[in-house]
């Protein structure tokens, strides 16, 4: 689904990415973990086009698409949510997730001005019943930006959903949750968003990765430093030395 | 009626397109200072039009409106890559530079043994169409109010749409919007020519209502303005701007004692209302409450 190789990008002197290699198989859920400015969220600008990259491929069902416009590339299929939340503010917690379905293939050029009824029916019940599994019906006509932080973050990953993404990106899905919320996103993510799709996820708390993840691939500095399952990746000396740093003393 | 009535009216709905001209760029998240090039272009062009060539009335506002619109795709597309100041900046160096073309620009024919047509900085005169068909004062009102309903029922089928949620959604976060799919650009160009579109019928209608346009009428302050009205109105709805002009001209302008201090008081208002509220009036909580209201009532 995705392939990317020796990916670099740099901000002035500084390498963000140094030469990533990554592949996601069609179906499969990605973790994402390392330390912060590890590159994760670097690594999601880059695929979808927010920065192009200095060096390497992207690959998208085959097809390269480094470099390429993000409207050029999201609409062969990616989705995202961001790390420090966007949402419209200033848009109703409906039109939000609404405004997602604008440039989906089955809604005509034509229809951006005058949809079909039927189709348009459709298409918003769809909105309502994606606002009603993220547990926001009752607000759906509140400005989005009036929202506590939890239910945005539920708002962005139905907004994702709703351009019907193969490939979804996470960045950091329960950032800012507590316990219960997170457990909460855990299973609407579960649900809703890993059935027929690839999906990586950026995440901190270890237990989400644990439940969604079959595999995990850990950054530091810009460089992939583990791979594998959940449990062996975080066993893993490298990964818990980049996570903690090592022992005064240990050093050896 | 009386004249002086009939004459602010007048005022009003013509102000009010080049208001909604820099509404609509409001929306998409760009500040513009020069709609009035627009409006120039529109008054000149449907002058030319009528005058000149002798068109007839409507035919000569929508190609005033139609070569305003393809001015603004032309500077849109060197514009479009940059944003915020540098956009506001460079629109006000096209304004000024289609001012001073006009300043220049001299197209003259004889018509029935009379010279006519755009004389440079003396501008242009006998723009009669008006006069010379019996149109009355009040039945050009009624024209420009039939024109600026139908502007304004364009601008709420727009609001509707989906193409008025992804206007909205550019000047909310365009990187957002791109992430939903849109190419930004473009769209950022179609607001540019629908912008340019509207404020070339309200320059259309300015030429045939004054007669006689010339290029110092055009400057900066009347793009300064029709900024303000949206800002003032509020930016959640298209009835924001008029509200705006509404303040504006009918009132600071047209009432005799409060006129001499227009400036001041004008000046005073929109400094407070980007204080207390930067989105004006009407803002889109503003809106969203009243169409909230207005469907409880109806359910």
């Amino acid at each position: 689904m995705l392939e990317v190789e020796n990916l670099v990008r740099k901000f002035g002197a500084v390498e963000a990415i140094a030469g990533l290699d990554l592949a996601v198989a069609p179906g499969d859920c990605l973790g994402l973990i390392g330390p912060n400015g590890s590159g994760k969220t670097t690594l999601f600008n880059v695929v979808t086009g927010v920065y192009p990259p200095s060096a390497g491929l992207i690959r998208l069902d085959g097809e390269d698409v480094a470099g390429s416009r993000p409207d050029w590339i999201v609409n062969r299929g990616v989705a995202r949510t961001f790390q420090n939340l966007r949402i419209f503010e200033r848009m109703t917690v409906f039109e939000n997730v609404w405004a997602a379905q604008h440039r989906r293939g089955d809604v005509a050029p034509r229809e951006l001005l005058f949809a079909r009824p039927s189709a348009e029916r459709a298409r918003r019940a769809e909105v309502d019943a994606l606002l009603e599994r993220a547990g926001l019906a009752d607000r759906r006509d509140i400005l989005a930006g009036g929202l506590p932080l939890p239910d945005q973050r539920r708002l962005e990953l139905v907004r994702a959903l709703a351009r019907g993404p193969r490939l979804l990106l996470l960045d950091e899905p329960a950032g800012g949750m507590t316990p219960a919320e997170t457990e909460r996103m855990a299973e609407l993510i579960r649900e809703t968003a890993l059935p027929g799709r690839t999906c990586i996820v950026i995440e901190h708390k270890m237990e989400m990765i644990r439940e969604l993840c079959d595999r995990v691939c850990v950054l530091d500095f810009g460089r992939k430093i583990a791979e594998g399952s959940p449990e062996s990746v975080l066993r893993d000396d490298r990964v818990i030395e980049a996570y903690i740093g090592r022992e005064v003393g240990e050093d050896a | 009626m009386d004249d002086h009535l009939i004459g602010i009216l007048s005022n009003i709905g013509m102000i009010s397109f080049i208001a909604l001209s820099a509404y609509l760029l409001l929306i998409v998240g760009e500040i513009s200072f020069g709609q009035q090039a627009f409006f120039a272009i529109g008054a000149y062009a449907a002058g030319i039009a009528t005058a000149m060539w002798g068109w007839d009335f409507w035919p000569g506002l929508v190609w005033g409106a139609g070569i305003a619109a393809l001015a603004a795709v032309l500077v849109g597309i060197p514009t479009l890559r940059i944003r915020g100041l540098y956009f506001s900046i460079a629109t006000l160096a096209f304004a000024e530079m289609v001012r001073l073309v006009f300043e220049v620009f001299e197209y003259r024919v004889e018509i029935d043994g009379e010279m006519v047509g755009p004389d440079g900085s003396d501008g242009f005169r006998d723009i009669r169409y008006i006069f010379e068909n019996d149109i009355t004062a009040f039945e050009y009102m009624a024209m420009i109010y039939a024109l600026l309903a139908a502007v304004l029922g364009a601008f709420f089928l727009l609001e509707r749409s989906r193409l008025g949620s992804i206007f909205r959604m550019i000047g909310q976060d365009h990187i957002l919007a791109e992430m939903q799919g849109l190419n930004v650009t473009l769209y950022k160009i179609l607001a540019l020519c629908m912008a340019g579109f509207v404020a070339g019928i309200g320059g259309a209608l300015y030429a045939h209502l004054t007669t006689f346009v010339e290029p110092k009428i055009f400057n900066v302050m009347l793009g300064v303005h029709s900024l303000a009205y949206g800002l003032i109105g509020g930016l959640g709805t298209a009835f924001g701007p008029l509200i705006g002009v509404a303040i504006d001209i009918g009132f600071l302008e047209s009432v005799q004692f409060i006129s001499g201090y227009r400036m001041i008081a004008f000046g005073g208002l929109v400094a407070v209302l980007l204080i207390v509220r930067p989105r004006g009036l009407l803002d889109e909580a503003a809106v969203n409450r009243i169409r909230l209201l207005l469907r409880r009532r109806h359910a």
